[in-house]
């Protein structure tokens, strides 16, 4: 005991009173006789009676209870359970009385017995303004705060750590008979009680024992089906709640659950459109492409296997694999749109199909902002223009063809007007020869000579001439090929016989036979041209040479006649030109000849279903074969 | 220069054998005197070693052309100055030009006319002499 607090230690009476005295709680003692026997400073202090403790002792309590009634809410109240406790002499505990000036006092009573049947009387008073409203405010709270439960659109629940139900709210469950019912219960036999799926009830199980061993939330999504059948989509969740003071223990885990079927419904919807348009995509004739900044695929339709089918097209592949990186203007566009510095342009690009054919497309470009407006991307639309580009390709290809033939003809002109006007000079020059000749009295022998060769150019002409015409009667349509069965053999014997046996420079030509030899079917009026043009052409080009031959090969389906000479030969640059246009090899200047000779005969050759080669070296000799099958038709 | 002094060299390109003599022959008869050659390279060759007053040409010759050869004559210091008479069976008038660009004095389509040549030939000789 703390020294300084002065009592009489030999008197226990004393000792008690004492302490009665200095206790905060106000108390006091009725005698039997409803005296009072003993009041503290605390008591007096609560009531606010300003006379001091001591001098109360002695007066009679019914009326001091009469007199401290007045401050009390209820002043009858306050007397009438003053009474019914003396009467009752039993003990009564913390009973609460409302004062006028708002405090909340305590109240105990205890009886004393003294003696056989005799009583004092213990009242203490203790103010508890302070608590009482704290508890009050604590009811409040929790009646808000499920109030508030109750009206979130949420199913909300507070388990313990082994999933026992502490509260739910009114969305959780609606039959208040049932929800009193659940408290205590664990969710798997609430689920069991609500017929749930039994999947259901052993996935939140789960789930559960998940949040609390994570110490996490865990949230995922539920599908019930309400009592139509129809199903409701909940994001369900279990928050496990922390202990702040208790070293982070779980005291609770919160489950609630959201109803999220409007946003499912939202979103089947939006699959949907996006299927449509998926759909309406595909069925375009035109490659639509979508890729990003990196040239990764994000999209390609249909059309791009129905077209090309080349590449993974799928998403995420890079477009270098759809559309090769040597396709530089292509490239260079897409760079210009994804850079911004062009918001759309188009052009034209060649692909190769699986196949390997190439296949033509109108494309264009345009920047791909859709996704979030931040990163960039690129749309690009290619339209298959093939055949329109094959179209163009052939009408370039007649006007092509037209500015050959346009080429030829003037070829033909200027070979015609020399053709005619060279030999019409040497004519009219040896004419003019003639008059000075004769103006000079030369003789006889000298004139001749230029008689001769006038004569012989006069011949040269109608030769040109004659072929000229043939061309046109072969450009008319008159000319028909009219084959007759004979001995090719005795033809060419006829031939050489009556034409070079020998020819005009003094040479013949010989004739050589190999296989077996068969009758043939020839048009002999074409067959002699053919034959004569290229036994003229080797004697013509061989002069001062050995002769020229001719060899005839019969063998199973065919037989070929080859003239054979050891002349200038042709320039290999002339050879592809050799049947096709009226232009003569390069190095037969001093020769004469109208270049329109192996086209004739090219064509009547041609005409036998037959073929005509050349095999030549510069200066060495030229050979000339024509191949030909028995049977034309 | 007239006939009665010295006797004017013409240098003669055809390809044609007998034309070429005949034009010789028409010209000798007048008092020239001819070099027959019936190739540029020919031509070329010739000029080396002589330096004929005119120079006829033939326009249709292989490899090379009158036109090909003509050029190459201008190009040379020796002979550019060596006027050139264009004898031709193209009778075009794009082709008449383009001899004319390349310097020719004349350009004579074939059949041609004997007299006008050599009043050309007169014509062209006077002309170079003043």
């Amino acid at each position: 005991m703390e020294k300084g607090t002065a009592y009489n230690t030999n008197n226990v009476s004393d000792k008690y009173q004492f302490i009665l005295k200095v206790v905060s709680c106000a108390i006091l003692i009725e005698s039997p006789d409803h005296k009072i026997e003993f009041v503290n400073q605390a008591y007096c202090d609560l009531f606010k009676i300003r006379n001091r403790p001591e001098s109360l002792i002695g007066t009679d309590c019914k009326q001091g209870s009469v007199l401290l009634s007045n401050l009390f809410k209820n002043p009858t109240q306050f007397l009438l359970r003053i009474n019914q406790i003396l009467c009752e002499q039993s003990e009564s505990k913390n009973e609460l009385l409302a004062l006028r000036d708002g405090r909340t006092l305590e109240r105990n009573y205890t009886p004393i017995l003294i003696d056989d049947g005799i009583y004092s009387h213990l009242w203490t008073y203790k103010d508890v303004t302070e608590q009482h409203y704290t508890d009050v405010k604590l009811q409040e709270q929790k009646t808000f705060y499920e109030q508030v439960l109750n009206i979130i659109p949420s199913d909300f629940a507070i388990f313990s750590k082994d999933h026992r139900y502490l509260f739910v709210n009114e969305v959780g469950v609606d039959n208040p008979e049932i929800r009193r019912w659940v408290i205590g219960r664990t969710d798997f036999e609430y689920c069991l009680f609500r017929k749930r799926p039994k999947e259901i009830a052993e996935l939140r199980r789960d789930n559960f024992i998940k949040a609390i061993h994570s110490r996490k939330e865990i949230s995922w999504e539920e599908e019930i089906a309400d009592t139509s059948g129809k199903p409701e989509y909940f994001l369900r969740t279990y928050f496990p709640v922390l202990n702040d003071e208790d070293d982070d223990e779980i005291e609770t885990i919160v489950g609630y659950g959201i109803n999220i079927s409007s946003i499912r419904e939202k979103e089947k919807l939006l699959q949907k459109a996006r299927e449509n348009y998926l759909h309406t995509l595909n069925g375009l004739s035109e490659v639509i492409l979508l890729a990003n900044e990196d040239l990764g695929l994000n999209f390609i339709n249909d059309a791009w296997n129905e077209s090309i089918s080349k590449g993974k097209a799928e998403k995420g592949t890079n477009i270098f694999e759809l559309v090769p990186i040597n396709k530089y203007d292509f490239y260079k566009q897409v760079f210009s749109v994804l850079s911004g510095s062009a918001n759309k342009l188009s052009g034209k690009l060649d692909l190769k199909d699986k196949d390997g054919k190439e296949r033509w497309f109108q494309y264009s470009l345009h920047s791909d902002l859709s996704e979030e407006g931040k990163e960039k991307g690129i749309v690009a639309s290619l339209n298959d223009i093939t055949d329109k580009v094959h179209l163009e390709q052939n009408l370039l290809d007649v006007v092509k063809r037209q500015k050959e033939l346009n080429d030829l003809k003037s070829a033909f002109v200027n070979m015609v007007s020399h053709e005619l006007r060279t030999p019409l000079t040497v004519i009219s020059s040896g004419a003019v020869i003639i008059q000075m000749m004769l103006e000079a009295g030369k003789s006889k022998e000298d004139i001749e000579q230029y008689i001769t060769q006038i004569l012989n150019e006069v011949e040269k002409m109608t030769e040109f001439m004659n072929d000229l015409l043939m061309v046109s009667k072969i450009e008319a349509g008159k000319i028909d090929f009219k084959p007759e069965k004979i001995s090719i053999k005795e033809f060419l014997q006829t031939l050489v016989k009556d034409h070079y046996s020998p020819w005009k420079d003094g040479r013949s030509i010989s004739l050589h036979y190999k296989g077996t030899e068969r009758d043939v079917n020839i048009d002999t009026m074409m067959m002699k041209h053919v034959m004569q043009n290229l036994i003229e052409n080797a004697f013509k080009y061989s002069a001062g040479k050995p002769i020229p031959e001719i060899t005839i090969h019969f063998s199973n389906t065919h037989y070929s006649i080859s003239v054979i000479d050891s002349g200038i030969g042709i320039p290999d640059e002339d050879i592809k030109n050799l049947f096709t246009s009226f232009t003569r090899g390069k190095n037969t200047s001093t020769i004469s000849g109208t270049g329109i000779g192996l086209v004739l005969v090219k064509y009547f050759v041609e005409q036998h279903k037959g073929s005509v080669a050349v095999k030549s070296k510069l200066n060495k000799g030229t050979v000339f074969t024509v191949k030909i099958p028995y049977d034309p038709a | 220069m007239t006939p009665h002094k010295q006797k004017a060299t013409i240098l003669i390109v055809e390809d044609e054998t007998a034309l070429l003599n005949n034009i010789a022959s028409i010209l000798e008869l007048s008092g020239y005197v001819c070099i027959k050659t019936s190739s540029g390279s020919e031509a070329l060759a010739v000029l080396s070693n002589n330096n004929p007053d005119i120079i006829i040409c033939d326009v249709m010759m292989a490899p090379m052309d009158g036109f090909q050869l003509i050029a190459l004559i201008r190009e040379n210091k020796q002979t550019i100055n060596i006027p050139v008479i264009f004898l031709t069976a193209r009778a075009d008038l794009k082709d008449k030009n383009k001899g004319l660009e390349l310097g020719a004095k004349a350009y004579l389509t074939k059949p041609f006319n004997v007299t006008e040549l050599i009043q050309m030939i007169q014509f062209v000789l006077s002309n170079t002499e003043a």
